[in-house]
């Protein structure tokens, strides 16, 4: 599991959010509302991409977002 | 057609219970409230007699106010015998640990308190509401009933969770459209220790996501200080798709610093895929 190669590929995407590292579950922070827009908007496509990066569970956090110094958080 | 070929066939697997059940003479049901539990209880009820058929029902800190709610409405609609037990599983260390078969620690704790209870009625036949589709999952806690002597007659006819809801619609047993309700210990990854105030919060937080409107499958998973919300498909698109600022005051109200929802939905045993646990 890569936090930072996850958050590369979803910035593929168009989207720009941090991504936490919880054991095999990966927290989205986005940078801002249209990125949290993105993020539903394609949400199968986010969840396969996760998946590929050995996820087993991907959320997007919802009433935060991230900031400058949380771009990519190995938490576990 | 399909779909009555499918009810005929459930109806034939009922006929084939309520002949098990008459065999019994009496019984006493493990009774939570849920979709089984209410389904074989009812049955048991028609079939035996009020007389004939008391459901006891476990209760603890993992077991929601609203779960035991439910059940005591169905029990009292259908004329359910209920008696209540206090469980303690909660004090055992093994239990508390929430190891991968915390389920087992639990359900020992449970038919160790309730099969003596039905004895000391002349009971001497004790069942659930295990049903066929569940003997291929992650079940520990079917051991503790076999040790035990419990009876799954649901599963022994070969009756599935669909069947069972189509037969609960039949004879209006209102959790017939009930989601699955399992304990709210369910909700805490394995290795996080179950304590009664983190069942709190997620009681707390799936109540208040209830009060908000939220229907269907609902989780809220207990991730330390992140609230993991699972929601069915229709309620994420329905959320994603709106302001969420109520339903994250709503779960921070519960006691959780931070909200995210799982961009999967609700997942069955979910926790069990992050815990890297397959079915037994």
């Amino acid at each position: 599991m890569s936090a930072s190669t996850l958050r590369d590929a979803l910035g593929a995407l168009g989207v720009d959010a941090a991504v936490e590292a919880r054991d095999r579950l990966a927290l989205l922070r986005p940078r801002a509302a249209a990125d949290a827009r993105r993020i539903a908007g394609q949400r199968s496509r986010v969840a396969a991409l996760a998946a590929e990066h050995g996820f087993t569970h991907v959320a997007l956090e919802i009433g935060a977002v991230a900031t400058e110094g949380d771009a990519a958080l190995p938490r576990d | 057609m399909a779909d009555d070929a499918a009810t005929a066939e459930a109806r034939a697997k009922e006929a084939t219970l309520v002949a098990w059940l008459r065999e019994r003479g009496r019984v006493a049901i493990g009774f939570s409230g849920g979709v089984d539990s209410a389904y074989l209880a009812c049955v048991a009820v028609d079939a035996l007699g009020a007389g004939g058929a008391l459901a006891i029902i476990g209760r603890s800190a993992s077991y929601p106010a609203a779960q035991w709610a439910a059940a005591r409405a169905v029990a009292d609609r259908f004329g359910i015998s209920v008696l209540e037990l206090d469980t303690h599983e909660m004090e055992d260390p093994r239990y508390a640990a929430n190891p991968t078969n915390r389920c087992y620690f639990c359900k020992t704790e449970l038919w160790s308190l309730l099969v003596p209870a039905a004895a000391a009625r002349g009971i001497a036949t004790v069942i659930d509401g295990t049903n066929a589709d569940d003997l291929g999952d992650h079940r520990p806690g079917a051991a503790a009933a076999r040790e035990h002597g419990v009876l799954s007659p649901l599963a022994l006819v070969g009756m599935t969770k669909a069947e069972i809801r189509a037969l609960s619609r039949r004879r209006a047993i209102p959790t017939w459209a009930q989601p699955s309700s399992p304990c709210l210990s369910s909700r805490l990854p394995y290795g996080t220790a179950v304590t009664p105030a983190r069942l709190a919060q997620v009681e707390r937080a799936e109540a208040a996501l209830r009060a908000l409107g939220v229907e269907g499958d609902l989780r809220v998973r207990h991730h330390g200080d992140l609230a993991r919300v699972e929601l069915g498909g229709t309620e994420l698109d329905r959320w994603l798709d709106a302001d969420c600022s109520a339903l994250v005051s709503a779960v921070r109200a519960a006691g959780f610093a931070r909200v995210a929802l799982d961009l999967r939905g609700f997942r069955s045993g979910s926790l069990n895929v992050l815990g890297g646990v397959t079915a037994a």
